[in-house]
């Protein structure tokens, strides 16, 4: 089931509507271990202009990722929503898959435009991910003799040597969401995003407000009907992922929410006193 | 709720625990299916017809057969994980909902129907078909109009129907619980239940229906408690009258229009002429007698009948001719050995029917055609009598009504006899256990046996009333084949009332405790299947109500109370003032 919202009520606008001009750029994507986990590289130094800090790519960090999806298919087909959705009214759960569409008008099925927000080149369809693991890369690792040159030689005379070492964080796909015209967000979805990502796509960090607005929406389906509530749809599919890092990936974002929703300490209080039971306890003991 | 429900409410899961069981799933948002709920599936293949559930009963050839079920538990399927309600203020349903759980597919429940089978109106009874549904056949909720017509035997408002309440699990009224009084009458009732769950009330629902233009019974009620004198008030409600030829329009003479009567006797007015009492009822009034007790007395009653020739006698004369039998005996033999005999029979005919007792008397004498007519309820007060006495009361009634339509029955006596009874009767006793006690010995208990176990060739029928049925006969309460069982908490009733009552399922019983003030189980031959039944309101007055003793003591510090007294005690100090002034 599509759920649809007035404009009135759920509309957010988020400073990432104008592709990458804002949001720090983390990294490209540069792999995939599945259709929900990519690894990503982190820009280095002279990379670019503005090459991040690691606290931009922190362990738990929200980062979001274009979607590549033309104008045409967005207008006909809502390919962030699962197809499932969309069918029939009378499947009211479509498993790990929890969606809003957020400012429109009630029977459009499809509120997304594609380039309409604003010319042809800007994203307006994003993944939204999570930072859960690090590697650094390193090719020298292993050569344990001294070298003859310096950094300063090295740089100046073998400068793919430095190319080579990198920063790799692995990203967990958490949803997608949509803009609309002025960064305002059209439409979120938790879950597992039936896009996959490009490769070279570049990975921006995500502000407190668009976390806000990937968590806080309104789902008809549920019990809060139209009224927005704080949503975690992705957490049942990143926990059943086999990764050692990822409960605890999930419990900063708990903490994290807690922070930013102190008004569902209650309730998240619910969720995190499970997890770190499972986590801490049923681990040690 | 709607009469009708036409969609599926679950679908087959499989069999059940036991042969004849099978679960269903389902959704169940409406909240329709309730314990003790019927549904049914179609046996065979449902017709192209977009509707499969029309009409009543099956009277249909062509539908498919409905095989009807009762719910006997619901299990959830689904459960929220016991962290997500470690919060009292946020729903678990708000826990769900955050990890992406929509609230509303969550209720999940599989039910437990034990299967009763298809109704088949030629036989009038459910015949099993002795296979489970298979997995995956549409479970459909009975809707009213199916179970009126194949729950209770009669439709309501029928010639020999009472209608004692509805079906509890759907609204009021809407599926009537309708007894056979046929089968009532002739193979006897027992209501069951603990002190205020309503007994007495549903008693006096079925003597109300019994009472109706539409069964006309006589009934005696034996009440030891007074609670039935209410049901004078049938001669004042226009329920228990039929218009005077109405329904013969074309008849010119008014008919008889029929009013129901009732009449309440207290226990001196029901007297029995000793000498309308055979040797055999006076043996069987004097229990526990020797042989040589029993040859003096039927010597002494065969001479006093010769010498009075079938006029009245007391007990002071059947004395005297047992006496005299003595002295004839002694003389015989010699010696004087009859005489202790004599003097313990003297005795005994002394205790039981000399002066001091209840029920015999030389001259008055109540008829049985008095007590019992067609149309006449008789409530019997005995509320002032000992237990014993009581006894002794029912005994002589039962064993004279007895006899009378023993012998009515065999065309041996005509009318104008003593012991003409040209009719079925229902005899209604209250606190049953009284008069057929499991331990010990009672003098009414036989003539209960005896009239349950054959009062069925004679038309005489027994309601049998108890709050105790662990000390109630279990011959006699296994041979009331209508139960309406009422709420019950001791354990020992319920395992009596188990062992007792075959034809309730082990399922419905265990309800027992559950049901609330006026439900009750029925089930016996008087209706198809056993059932959880809302007693209906009476017509008549309820007059077992307990007593409101906190109101009472408050009143006896009522302005007006205390008045009274104060006034009451006043002329005792005044009596005492002159004594006072002549001490002086």
């Amino acid at each position: 089931m599509a759920h649809v919202t007035h404009p009135a009520n759920g509309s957010i606008s988020v400073g990432i509507g104008n592709d990458s001009d804002s949001g720090i750029g983390i990294g490209k994507i540069v792999r995939s271990e599945s259709h929900v986990r990519y690894t990503c590289q982190v820009f280095a130094q002279g990379e670019i202009a503005a090459p991040p800090e690691p606290a931009d790519y922190a362990f738990g960090n929200f980062v979001r990722v274009p979607l590549r999806l033309s104008p045409a298919r967005a207008a006909t087909a809502d390919v962030l929503m699962s197809p499932l959705l969309l069918q029939s009214d009378a499947i009211e759960v479509s498993p790990g898959m929890q969606s809003a569409i957020i400012p429109a008008r009630p029977q459009l099925p499809s509120p997304v435009r594609g380039g309409g927000a604003g010319g042809g080149g800007l994203h307006t369809h994003w993944a939204i991910g999570l930072i859960y693991d690090t590697i650094l890369v390193n090719p020298a690792f292993g050569t344990l003799g001294p070298r003859l040159s310096n950094d300063e030689q090295v740089a100046l005379f073998s400068p793919d040597y430095l190319t080579e070492r990198a920063v790799l964080v692995s990203i967990l796909l958490l949803g997608t969401m949509a803009l609309g015209n002025g960064g305002t967000v059209t439409q979120v979805s938790h879950g597992i995003p039936p896009l996959a990502l490009d490769l070279g796509a570049e990975v921006s960090a995500l502000d407190d407000t668009a976390i806000r607005a990937f968590h806080f929406f309104p789902d008809y389906g549920a019990p809060g009907g139209a009224h927005p509530y704080l949503h975690m749809g992705y957490l049942p599919h990143a926990l059943a992922l086999d990764h050692s890092l990822l409960p605890v990936a999930m419990l900063r974002t708990i903490e994290r929410l807690e922070r930013l929703f102190p008004e569902n300490g209650a309730l998240l209080s619910i969720v995190k006193r499970n997890f770190a039971w499972k986590m801490k306890v049923q681990t040690a003991g | 709720m709607a009469g009708e429900y036409t969609h599926p409410v679950g679908i087959t899961k499989g069999p059940g625990e036991t042969i004849h069981e099978y679960t269903f799933i389902s959704r169940d948002e409406q909240r329709l299916l309730k314990n003790g709920e019927y549904v049914y599936y179609e046996l065979e293949a449902p017709t192209p017809s977009p509707s499969p559930v029309r009409g009543r009963g099956e009277a249909d050839e062509t539908r498919p057969k409905r095989v009807l079920g009762r719910i006997q538990h619901r299990v959830p399927v689904q459960l929220y994980p016991d962290t997500f309600l470690s919060e009292p203020e946020v729903a678990p349903s708000q826990v769900a909902a955050l990890v992406g759980y929509d609230q509303r597919a969550s209720d999940l429940f599989e039910l437990h129907v034990a299967i009763m089978g298809y109704y088949d109106s030629a036989l009038g009874t459910f015949v099993n078909p002795w296979i489970p549904p298979s997995s995956g056949t549409p479970i459909y909720l009975a809707d009213d109009a199916l179970l009126a017509g194949v729950l209770s035997r009669k439709q309501s408002g029928a010639n020999g129907s009472a209608t004692i309440g509805s079906l509890l699990t759907r609204g009021e009224g809407h599926v009537p619980v309708v007894l056979d009084v046929k089968e009532l009458v002739s193979t006897h009732l027992a209501i069951i239940a603990s002190t205020g769950a309503g007994k007495s009330y549903l008693a006096s629902v079925v003597i109300e229906e019994l009472m109706r233009p539409t069964n006309r019974a006589a009934v005696l009620i034996i009440d030891p408690h007074g609670e039935y004198s209410t049901l004078q008030e049938i001669a004042n409600h226009r329920e228990f009258e039929e218009q005077s030829g109405a329904a013969d329009g074309h008849s010119p003479r008014r008919r008889q229009r029929y009013q129901a009567r009732a009449r309440v006797y207290l226990h001196d007015q029901v007297k029995v002429r000793l000498n309308t009492l055979s040797l055999a009822d006076l043996r069987y009034l004097l229990p526990g007698m020797t042989d040589k007790q029993h040859h003096y007395l039927g010597q002494a009653y065969d001479k006093l009948t010769k010498e009075k020739k079938g006029g009245v006698w007391s007990a002071e004369e059947l004395k005297k001719a047992v006496i005299e039998v003595g002295q004839y005996k002694n003389d015989e033999s010699g010696d004087d050995s009859g005489n202790s005999t004599v003097a313990a029979l003297s005795w005994k005919i002394e205790e039981r029917l000399g002066r001091n007792n209840f029920v015999f008397d030389e001259s008055t004498h109540l008829g049985l055609r008095e007590i019992l007519q067609p149309g006449k309820c008789t409530v019997l007060q005995v509320d002032e009598v000992d237990e014993r006495d009581q006894q002794v009361i029912v005994a002589t009634l039962l064993r004279r009504i007895y006899r009378a339509r023993m012998e009515t029955e065999r065309h041996k006596v005509q009318d104008g006899d003593e012991k003409y009874l040209p009719y079925p009767v229902f005899i209604l006793i209250e606190e049953a256990h009284h008069f057929a006690p499991h331990d010990g010995d009672s003098i009414s208990k036989g003539i209960l046996k005896q009239a349950l176990a054959e009062g069925r060739k004679f038309g005489m029928g027994i309601g049998l009333i108890s709050q105790r049925p662990g000390k109630l006969d279990a011959d006699v309460l296994s041979q009331c084949l209508t139960q309406c069982i009422m709420r019950i908490v001791n354990e020992v009733d319920q395992k009596s009332v188990a062992t007792a009552v075959e034809g309730v399922g082990r399922d419905l019983l265990d309800n027992l405790p559950a049901l609330s003030k006026g439900q009750a189980i029925v089930a016996g031959s008087a209706i198809n299947t056993p059932v959880i039944c809302r007693v209906r309101q009476r017509i008549t007055p309820h007059g077992g109500e307990s007593k409101d003793a906190p109101a009472e003591w408050l009143g006896y510090y009522g302005d007006e109370a205390q008045e009274t007294r104060a006034r009451d005690a006043a002329p005792l100090q005044r009596d005492n003032a002159p004594i006072s002034i002549f001490k002086h």
